[in-house]
């Protein structure tokens, strides 16, 4: 468990009431981010992200999957978070796996509400064939803000993912699927749709964005939100007392925010590995 | 399954390699801040992270000597088919984390820290052979950087027989083939050896030729391991001249 002391706590809350933080960041400014794509050969498509001390490896491989007869869906994802033992001391024993299900519940929901892959393209055979992703996510590194730091390498990875070209032939009412495996013949995969998270806590009576571990053990409370390319909110969470006033304030930054972190993401998977 | 050459009429392996070469080796020291020791090792596709924390105080019964604990993981995409194999609980993971946990123990003047615990943690970001040298090498390095004595350094290299010919330091598509194989760690001053682990039979004479490649092979690494040292602690010697200056002026 990080711990934080007294004279710690109150030097914290005391700086965020000057509107400053500990790290001189302002309250809404996120730590810096520095991006690498395709860092897995072995992977479909890949990113490693860097936030603040946080750092996540993510690891997307597609195969084609059966489906369910009434499923219209067109793609099933999964996702597994792994908290790596070195990361923190709170990783030791079950306590790693509840934090893998909280954050594989909140990709899991975020992404199914954005519905990221009406993408015609991706049509297998419906009730029949499906593609599957497997998102594997490994976190390397805690410094406060796990969601965050996640969801943006998750969409980042997602956006460089391949998908190889399938000609579907039928022949009395079976269908045989025939993977290209020419690599170049692949195309990428379109995620404009795809969230990020954003999360805030409440320190004293201040929100501050983008936590850093210190702030998070000082938490009164806490909100993430996804939202997508559009301003659409696609997941809430929010521990702690919240007025209505507030999360209105709250979410108007979080979409302006939102807007210039998925541009920012955009453009450096655009010009290769960035910061 | 239809057998492929392994060694090319040329003599040389299916990555290019010769039979008594190691694969490039790269080392990066201390890339995590927040942990004690830490390293990032890539031996030609394998890659492994190591960590390392302590000694750092233990909860439980007191000890005369310190005490170490691992843990080994191998990361989902890992390799190129997706195995739920990560699992800290899998028996291979166990069997190595064990098998380094007892390597170290030997190495590390444990008496030095009583009432505490040394933390390992390995994590396989990309497996193509030779894992258990890779991590042995990683956590070697880590605890360097961690700064926790040690009698000596350790460093660990693979050597297989295969097609009448001893080679070292194998990838995947060597490990594969059920030929006889031993990886060893040794101790890089002394050369005593600290753990070996062989798979699959040999008879004596090919178990010698394995032990001496293998022992070459881990000098071989040793090289490149203490350079990458030696320049991490110039580095840092460096940035304390440039510290005590700043210090000086204020």
């Amino acid at each position: 468990m990080f711990a934080v002391s007294k004279a710690e706590r109150s030097y914290l809350l005391e700086t965020v009431e000057t509107g400053t933080r500990l790290d001189g960041r302002s309250l809404y400014e996120y730590r810096p981010i520095s991006l690498q794509v395709g860092v897995l050969p072995s992977a479909s498509g890949s990113s490693r992200l860097r936030l603040g001390e946080t750092e996540v490896l993510v690891g997307v491989k597609v195969e084609v999957g059966e489906t369910a007869e009434s499923s219209t869906e067109n793609v099933h994802i999964y996702f597994t978070v792994e908290c790596s033992g070195s990361a923190s001391a709170d990783f030791l024993g079950r306590e790693a796996e509840n934090w893998s299900s909280e954050l594989q519940k909140a990709l899991e929901s975020a992404y199914s509400a954005a519905s990221v892959f009406d993408d015609e393209r991706l049509k297998l055979v419906p009730g029949k064939f499906c593609w599957v992703f497997k998102v594997d996510i490994l976190v390397l590194d805690t410094g406060g803000n796990m969601l965050d730091a996640i969801g943006m390498a998750t969409r980042t990875a997602l956006s460089t993912t391949l998908i190889p070209r399938v000609n579907i032939q039928q022949s009395e009412g079976t269908f045989e699927l025939e993977i290209d495996d020419n690599p170049s013949a692949c195309d990428n995969l379109k995620v404009e749709g795809a969230p990020i998270f954003l999360t805030f806590s409440l320190i004293g009576s201040h929100f501050v964005l983008d936590p850093s571990v210190q702030e998070e053990t000082c938490s009164r409370g806490r909100l993430s939100v996804a939202v997508d390319a559009n301003g659409d909110i696609c997941y809430v969470c929010s521990f702690g007392l919240l007025d209505a006033v507030e999360l209105a304030r709250l979410l108007t930054i979080m979409k302006k925010t939102g807007k210039v972190l998925l541009d920012r993401l955009d453009e450096c998977v655009r010009n290769g590995n960035s910061s | 399954m239809p057998r492929e050459e392994l060694i090319s009429p040329d003599g040389l392996r299916t990555d290019g390699r010769r039979p008594l070469e190691v694969r490039k080796i790269t080392c990066r020291m201390g890339i995590l801040p927040r942990a004690d020791g830490s390293c990032h090792l890539e031996m030609g596709n394998t890659i492994v992270l190591a960590t390392v924390y302590g000694p750092r105080e233990l909860s439980l019964r007191p000890s005369s000597s310190g005490i170490i604990r691992c843990e080994y993981s191998m990361a989902t995409f890992a390799s190129t088919d997706r195995r739920r194999r990560g699992k800290k609980s899998d028996r291979n993971s166990v069997e190595i984390a064990s098998s380094i946990k007892k390597t170290f123990e030997s190495v590390l003047l444990t008496d030095l820290f009583p009432n505490s615990r040394v933390d390992i943690f390995i994590q396989v970001l990309q497996a193509d052979g030779g894992e258990r040298s890779a991590a042995i090498n990683a956590v070697s390095i880590a605890m360097v950087n961690a700064g926790i004595p040690m009698k000596d350094l350790i460093v660990s290299c693979s050597a297989g027989y295969m097609e009448n010919t001893t080679v070292m330091d194998l990838n995947n598509i060597e490990t594969i083939v059920r030929e006889p194989q031993l990886t060893i760690a040794i101790y890089a001053h002394s050369e005593k050896v600290a753990m070996a682990h062989l798979e699959s039979k040999a008879s004596f004479e090919i178990f010698e030729n394995l032990m001496a490649v293998a022992k070459n092979g881990c000098m071989q690494v040793f090289d490149v391991l203490h350079s990458s040292i030696e320049k991490y602690s110039l580095r840092l010697v460096a940035s304390r001249d440039s510290i005590s200056t700043m210090g000086s002026r204020a």
